[in-house]
């Protein structure tokens, strides 16, 4: 205990400024986790929003970063030449299957194969010159990288990274 | 082990969160500040809780945030030094007919908050009535009037 004058308090000015600077430092930090917020470094904001594969094939937009338990989507483009025989057969990875849940497609599968540690999903479709839209929702059940690989059997095959924050 | 973690991380989120906005923070609650009271404590639920409702869930969570809050007062108590740092510490803001103009800057309190402390603590009107103003650790002013006022 200090005496200031006839005062006695616990006033201590070196730890007081120090602390004064701490706290300077986090409403920086705090501006700084808003502008990245803006962005889209927590999910969701231009540098979060990424396409991956080309048009001649699959092309996949996703965002790159995820939350734990959060949301998340993907839209599946295909091109008209994967149409075969009047259907589009889908696979989509098994380590990208154990480390989601409610996934849910639109349009939804005429079928679901298990193919080895893969999923074939099959979906009735007309020849068109147009390309093919799949939707694909589901939440992320893991902390950190959530590999994503996506194909067509036989053909073309997307494979991309997300990260997933807790 | 869930709801230990998450707890503990919510508990030293806030703890730090609440130290980096200074003093006076929430201690004079207008209405505004006790709406958004409320909503950070809707939103830590949810982080805290997760989609997991079970009694024991919210026991542990409950522990948790009991037993960091007993360990930080013993540490506290164990080791003064760390008190300023994890509780923050008084600061005088007027004494002897001088503001203490920097350490008002620095928490942003101004002459008027110093004067309706001394009115609605101490029913004092007048800054000569005044010898010590001191912001406590806790947010409020401290108001101690010269002998002749008491």
């Amino acid at each position: 205990m200090q005496t200031i004058g006839d005062l006695e308090l616990d006033q201590d000015l070196d730890v007081q400024r120090w602390s004064w600077r701490v706290e300077r430092a986090g409403w920086v930090i705090i501006a700084l986790v808003l502008i990245l917020a803006m962005l889209g470094v927590f999910s969701t904001g231009p540098l979060s929003s990424a396409t991956a594969g080309s048009v001649e094939g699959v092309e996949i937009d996703y965002q790159r970063f995820l939350r734990n338990n959060g949301e998340a989507s993907l839209d599946i483009l295909i091109a008209p030449e994967q149409i075969v025989d009047g259907e589009i057969r889908l696979w989509v990875s098994g380590d990208y299957l154990e480390k989601t849940s409610q996934l849910v497609i639109e349009p939804q599968p005429k079928e679901t194969v298990i193919d080895g540690d893969r999923q074939v999903f099959t979906f009735p479709a007309e020849a068109s010159s147009e390309p093919v839209r799949i939707a694909m929702s589901y939440e992320p059940e893991t902390i950190g990288r959530l590999p994503v690989r996506i194909g067509i059997v036989d053909g073309p095959s997307v494979d991309f990274t997300q990260f997933c924050y807790p | 082990m869930d709801a230990v973690l998450r707890a503990a991380s919510i508990y030293i989120f806030l703890l730090v969160i609440f130290r980096i906005t200074g003093k006076r923070s929430l201690t004079e609650m207008t209405p505004f500040d006790l709406i958004l009271l409320l909503i950070i404590s809707e939103t830590t639920q949810q982080a805290m809780l997760g989609d997991d409702f079970s009694t024991t869930n919210a026991v542990l969570v409950i522990c948790t945030l009991i037993g960091f809050e007993v360990a930080s007062s013993i540490i506290t108590f164990r080791f003064p030094r760390l008190s300023p740092i994890l509780e923050d510490a008084p600061l005088i803001l007027y004494a002897n007919g001088k503001f203490q103009k920097e350490h008002m800057k620095k928490e942003r309190i101004t002459e008027a908050d110093i004067l309706r402390a001394a009115r609605t603590n101490q029913g004092i009107y007048r800054l000569d009535q005044i010898k010590y103003a001191i912001l406590e650790k806790t947010g409020e002013v401290s108001i101690l009037p010269f002998d002749d006022y008491l």
